[in-house]
């Protein structure tokens, strides 16, 4: 058995109004790959802020030894000197500069106070072989998806002497490819020695590549189990999550509810890139949605999946969009958002910090941000009218904070997401569309929002899930497309459909 | 809008009816020539506060102390407390929340009727546990309410300590009335200027414009002797096409605010100039005078108020309407949440957080009430507050704002129009300035080319002391208002403490950078998670 590198004891953490963190203890063995599970909002993320000095010592209660040394971090500098190296859930880096000058970032190759740009871009692009990311070094960050986006992080932790690397939640943004590369990766880390703490939900990927997984549950550390020698498995981790057992992943939809008429359908739809002039993003793509079905989306990292959905809702992305929407057979223009939540589609986005969410208001002004007509009359919002809606929706899908007036920004993730839900399901769409809805949600919490996605389905609307976990489509919908740069090329009912049938669709017309 | 609730709001916010208190500003001008005040005297235009020597002095002084030193440890200690008191019972709260939650895992019910009924609310969510803990979890103070609050705390500590530096004689009746009277075209604009910022947006032209409008509104009625109630109209609607050219450069064309309006600030500079053919132009018929300058007549004569000597019955009984006003609002609100089955403060902390700022009111007014009357332009001042808070607080076009400043993408994905609301925005910045513009002029009697001169750094000052973020998303009126007087109160007790005017930019611009240093720190320590 080798020494412990790190050992965390009686971890206490507290932000007005919530303990994030009670008596936690948390100890990591040298050269290992260590994971982390909980809920969302188990204080995962905060475990590992105490632990990078993000929230500065003094700001907590417990003892930190890393490598037998006693530490009192004031800064993510100091964690840093010592070899621990954070990557946040939220990636950090600067979108307008380059790959090179991100990985750099603060840590610049400098002589006599002027950068070295060449000798920047050669370490760089070393640095990038090495995560096994094909891309030139000046590249800008805004021009990458966000699975290259997560191996320029890497690539930046790796330009520090880097003694454990703690990833919080990589995989949550990446395909099935993207991970897999990602978690061979940190095999290879492993094996230079390099002790990796890892939080994901999910769980297939932690059994597959970790050596211990901790368990934390509101805020306390239940269990801390060994891979191998626990003989662990997916069901044990969950129950230990969430405190009791979970029969299914994916909740039976009712088989009396039928799959009615057309409700969205979408003709010949071409759209061009708005920064890359004459780049086709989608070409003649075709789809239509019906009444109580859940349609899904399946395709890589930047087919297009996206691109398609925003330029649908009110064109919000994309220019020179040309072909036609009908709803009800009946065609519509939806040319904003508007007048996309006027026809009754609604968007809820991948990316909730940055297009999804106001972080700095709370959670009843943002639940009813998309519908604040149905809460007004004649241009005054009912305030209390607008609390019991909130409230409501914090009940119902369990949003977990003290209040509706707790601040967004400082929900967990996954609550986080429970709020743009709440958000679009407020605005009584016809058409939903939802972009990964499950993004860095806890199981429990999926199998949460799949009821509510089959809910609304039995309520008559139409369902469009964009997901890069094919399991999870396979779940849940009643008819998936696959997109491929572009390109609609494949429409599979749920009777025939596959992971191997989809991945061949989605690489369709590549290579 | 950013604030986390209402609990900590001052108090003086909602109150619908008042709003029929701020029309008859222009009215009943006609009669003015009748004085009915003893002590009105027409020598107010004078700047500088005006030191009043009269035996009551000492026993005034003394009053006014008093006053104040109860008024201030109220306030802190409100705060203070409260925050303590919480901070535990709160952190007992959530956790016994969190045990409650676990085992009702779905609700099926309560979510279809929340998406599928639009009109009525769904019903109300069953009340929560009342232990005594969840009673009070409404009222969690943290850094964010401290960061809220402070502005006040700071405002009632910079009064108090300027009241015993010069002896009470910032809080004699003349001289409140002299920060109110001359600060009050600062404090129009700030109002203006609070709701672009937390658009994430800035207007550097304000003061320019405030001289082009004014300059205009001259020409009009003194070259051209346009009657005031056609050249005040058409002074505004001057206003509103000058910040329309400006919205639309922002809006539709997408350049930075910060960069049209600076050009905007040098292009109506020059209007300025070019309307007045470079000299002043004056003097202003009397109507506007008196609306800039004077008061109200006591149409209900004074009454007797002991020892204190005469006071405005009018005045006195548009304090007691405000007071009345906060209360029953206030109550309103709280049953109204109770009835919601949301926790609320307890009675104690409501009543303080009543009467502290009625009582506070009610000095001001009396003291007013003693001197001559309710100023014009505090009415004007009054309505505008209540209007605009209103709009940032419940308009559907306020919410809008703080979710354009909040998250500009998340805004638009969400259906704001966003060019829109930032268009109009602007079009009611130059209106505002329009309107400071007129009392401005009004009150000096002539409009020059150098009205309103860096008013536009006093406007942003004011809100950023008041407590708005550099990045948007976040600021309130009544905290605006509260930076302005906040620089008035300085501006007035060092010139009454013979201090010179290098002095005062000194001691204001400190206090600019303390304050939105407090800012900084408190975000830090409330420890904003998005890293
Ligand atoms: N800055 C903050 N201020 C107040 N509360 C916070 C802050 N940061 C986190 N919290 C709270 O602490 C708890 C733990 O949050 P944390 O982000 O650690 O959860 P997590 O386990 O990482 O969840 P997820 O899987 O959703 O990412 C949550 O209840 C959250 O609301
Ligand atoms: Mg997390």
């Amino acid at each position: 058995m080798p020494s412990n590198i790190l050992e965390m004891r009686n971890i206490t953490k507290t932000f007005p109004g919530v303990k994030a963190l009670q008596n936690v203890t948390f100890t990591v063995a040298e050269g290992e790959i260590h994971a982390i599970c909980g809920e969302n909002g188990a204080g995962k993320s905060t475990l590992m802020k105490v632990l990078s000095g993000v929230y500065p010592f003094g700001e907590y209660e417990g003892d930190i030894v890393f490598e037998g040394k006693t530490c009192e971090f004031s800064g993510i500098r100091d964690s840093e000197e010592r070899g621990i190296v954070i990557i946040h859930q939220e990636l950090a880096l600067v979108p307008e500069l380059s790959i090179a000058e991100n990985i750099f970032l603060g840590n610049e190759t400098a002589k006599r106070g002027l950068i070295n740009w060449d000798e920047t871009n050669a370490r760089a692009a070393k640095l990038l072989k090495r995560v096994g990311l094909d891309e030139n070094p000046t590249t800008k960050i805004i021009e990458l998806g966000v699975g290259k986006q997560q191996l320029v992080e890497i690539a930046k932790a790796m330009s520090k002497k880097v003694r454990m690397l703690i990833l919080d939640e990589p995989t949550a943004a990446l395909n099935d490819d993207d991970s897999a590369h990602l978690l061979d990766l940190l095999r290879g880390l492993r094996d230079e020695g390099i002790t990796c703490v890892i939080i994901s939900h999910k769980l297939n990927e932690i059994k597959a590549i970790s050596d211990q997984v901790t368990i934390i549950r509101d805020g306390q550390t239940i269990d801390t189990l060994h891979m191998k020698r626990d003989e662990v498995t997916e069901d044990r981790i969950i129950s230990l999550m969430v405190g009791r057992s979970l029969e299914n992943r994916y909740p039976d939809r009712d088989p009396s509810i039928e799959i009615g008429e057309e409700v969205l359908r979408i003709e010949n739809w071409t759209v061009h890139s708005p920064t890359q002039r004459g780049r086709v993003l989608i070409r003649n793509a075709n789809l239509n949605l019906r009444k109580g079905e859940v349609v899904g989306l399946a395709g890589l990292m930047g087919a297009g999946r996206t691109e398609l959905a925003m330029s649908v809702f009110g064109r919000s992305y994309g220019t020179n969009i040309s072909g036609q929407l009908y709803k009800f057979g009946k065609p519509i223009e939806a040319k904003n958002v508007q007048q996309a939540i006027a026809h009754g589609l609604a968007y809820a986005t991948e990316d909730r910090k940055r297009y999804g969410l106001n972080l700095i208001d709370n959670i009843q002004r943002n639940v009813s941000a998309a519908a604040l007509g149905k809460l007004a009359k004649a241009g005054w919002v009912d305030d209390n009218q607008e609390l019991s809606v909130a409230e409501g929706f914090r009940k119902s899908l369990r949003i977990k904070a003290p209040t509706v007036a707790s601040i967004t920004g400082k929900l967990s993730g996954g609550n986080q997401q429970k709020v743009v839900l709440a958000k679009w399901i407020y605005t009584n769409p016809d058409v939903l569309i939802l972009d990964e809805p499950t993004r860095g949600i806890d199981v429990g919490a999926k199998y949460e929002i799949y009821q509510i996605i089959n809910q609304l389905a039995a309520e008559g609307k139409a369902i469009l899930v964009i997901s890069s976990e094919l399991p999870e489509l396979l779940g849940i919908c009643d008819r998936i497309y696959t997109l491929s740069e572009g390109r609609i090329t494949g429409e599979v009912p749920r009777e025939k459909a596959n992971q191997e049938l989809l991945m061949q669709y989605m690489t369709r017309g590549q290579e | 809008m950013a604030s986390t609730d209402s609990s900590s709001k001052p108090d003086t916010e909602k109150p619908d009816e008042v709003t029929s208190e701020g029309t008859p500003v222009t009215e009943p001008t006609d009669e003015v020539t009748t004085k009915v005040t003893p002590k009105a005297s027409d020598a107010v235009t004078a700047e500088e506060p005006v030191k009043v020597d009269e035996p009551v002095k000492t026993e005034d002084a003394v009053r006014t102390e008093d006053a104040v030193t109860v008024d201030g440890p109220v306030k802190t200690g409100d705060a203070v407390t409260t925050d303590d008191a919480v901070k535990t019972e709160d952190a007992v709260k959530t956790e016994d929340a969190v045990k409650v939650e676990e085992p009702a895992k779905v609700e099926e019910p309560a979510l279809v009727a929340a998406s599928t009924s639009s009109a009525p609310a769904p019903k109300a969510p069953a009340p929560a546990p009342k232990s005594p803990a969840a009673a009070r979890s409404r009222f969690s103070f943290n850094a964010n309410s401290l960061r809220q609050n402070g502005i006040y705390i700071a405002f009632a500590l910079i009064v108090v300590l300027f009241a015993i530096l010069t002896g009470g004689d910032l809080l004699q009746p003349q001289n409140l009335s002299n920060i109110i009277v001359q600060k009050s075209y600062i404090l129009i604009l700030a109002i203006g200027m609070i709701l672009i910022i937390i658009a994430g947006h800035i207007d550097l032209s304000v003061g320019s414009v405030l001289g082009a409008t004014g300059a205009f509104s001259a020409v009009l009625m003194v070259n051209h002797d346009v009657h005031w109630a056609i050249a005040i109209p058409l002074t505004l609607l001057m206003g509103a096409l000058i910040g329309a050219w400006q919205g639309y450069w922002v809006a539709y064309f997408g350049i930075p605010a910060f960069i049209v309006t600076l050009a905007g600030m040098l292009v109506f500079r020059a209007l300025t100039l070019v309307i007045l053919g470079n000299q002043g132009i004056g003097p202003f018929p009397d109507t506007v005078r008196d609306m800039a300058n004077g008061f109200t007549p006591g149409w209900l004569g004074n009454v007797a108020l002991g020892s204190l000597g005469g006071a405005d019955v009018i005045t006195l009984l548009v304090g007691v309407a405000l007071v009345v006003t906060i209360v029953w609002t206030q109550w309103r609100g709280r049953t109204a949440r109770q009835k919601l089955g949301q926790s609320v403060e307890s009675m104690t902390v409501f009543l303080l957080k009543i009467i502290a700022p009625s009582v506070v009111l009610m000095f001001v007014i009396v003291q007013l009430a003693r001197f001559k009357n309710l100023p014009w332009v505090l009415l004007l001042l009054g309505a505008l507050v209540i209007i605009y808070s209103l709009i940032t607080a419940r308009a559907v076009f306020g919410r809008h704002i703080y979710a354009i400043g909040g998250n500009l993408n998340a805004a638009t994905l969400s259906g704001v129009k966003v060019k829109s609301v930032t268009f109009w925005l602007f079009v009611n910045m130059g209106v505002l300035s329009a309107v400071a513009g007129i009392i401005f002029s009004g009150r000096l009697n002539l409009a020059g080319p150098t009205a309103g001169n860096s008013f536009e750094l006093d406007a942003i000052a004011a809100a950023f002391i008041g407590g708005a973020a550099v990045q948007g998303g976040v600021g309130k009126v009544i905290g605006a208002i509260t930076g302005g007087l906040i620089m008035a109160v300085i501006d007035n007790g060092m010139s009454l403490l013979g201090a010179g005017s290098e002095q005062v930019m000194l001691v204001k611009g400190l206090v600019l950078l303390a304050a939105v240093a407090f800012d900084v720190w408190t975000k830090r320590r409330a420890g904003a998670s998005s890293r």
